[in-house]
């Protein structure tokens, strides 16, 4: 379980760093949609924690490397340029 | 703990957010900003067409009537403030409000400054009205105390109390008892 939950903070520290580069804060709903995968790996957790533990690292790596962006990385619009 | 703790954290962030957005009158909603996926809100917000033209908005009650409806409130929140204590500790709010009557009594000219029940000046001697002479104090006669105590054989008590008193160290003692007289 420590293994995920670390794995969790790291993911939403990605989150917040590349809003952060981007100049806008990061926003609500993609924390919640970040938080949803590691939820269901927390269930997965209960009865494999080894197993939960390595999807969450993945995740992060993959995430890290831009492999496979989290759920909510297409709402990095930029805003409309101005008349 | 550990996912109440984050839902806290979240949702503190989540309002403080929604609320920014309000100060500069970002034209967003709650419900856009936590909804997870989808293409999200971008930023900075497009602003809310209806605040750059809205006009100085009508305060809610005329300055004239400012003043008394603040002191009606006052007021107000003073009675129910009464009437909670009274609820939770009749004693104290009963006493409470008794004294604050009597604070305010007191202030007023031509009223007898009399003390409340209970006090300890209530129990003292009343005080004498201006002008008048106080009382001489009791001789020791008068208060049945002999000093010094020299019972000579032949000195009736007529009547007097005695009792075995002298002095020291400014005191009176009757009886073995210091009393202060």
């Amino acid at each position: 379980m420590k293994g995920l939950i670390v794995a969790w903070g790291v993911a939403e520290a990605i989150v917040i760093y590349r809003r952060a580069k981007e100049q806008r804060p990061p926003m609500p709903g993609e924390l919640l949609a970040t938080s949803g995968a590691f939820i269901v790996l927390g269930i997965l957790a209960e009865g494999a924690p080894a197993l939960a533990a390595t999807i969450a690292v993945g995740i992060d790596v993959a995430a890290l490397f831009e492999v496979w962006p989290f759920a909510g990385d297409g709402a990095s619009t930029p805003a409309p340029a101005g008349p | 703990m550990i996912a109440i703790g984050f839902g806290l954290a979240w949702f503190g962030y989540s309002v403080a957010l929604y609320g920014y957005c309000l100060v500069k009158q970002y034209d967003v909603s709650y419900l856009d900003l936590i909804k997870p996926g989808g293409p999200g809100v971008p930023w900075p917000p497009p602003e809310n067409p209806d605040a750059a033209s809205a006009q100085q908005p009508q305060p809610i009650v005329d300055e004239q009537y400012l003043a008394p409806l603040t002191m009606l409130a006052g007021a107000v929140a003073a009675i129910a403030t009464f009437l909670g204590g009274l609820l939770t500790d009749p004693g104290g709010a009963a006493g409470g409000a008794v004294g604050a009557v009597e604070g305010l009594l007191q202030g007023i000219p031509g009223i007898p400054n009399v003390p409340a029940a209970g006090s300890p000046q209530a129990s003292a001697t009343v005080k004498a009205p201006p002008g008048a002479t106080p009382p001489a104090p009791p001789t020791p006669k008068q208060q049945g105390v002999k000093q010094p105590v020299k019972q000579a054989a032949g000195l009736g008590t007529s009547g007097w109390t005695v009792f075995d008193a002298h002095k020291a160290n400014g005191w009176t003692v009757i009886d073995g008892r210091n009393v202060k007289l």
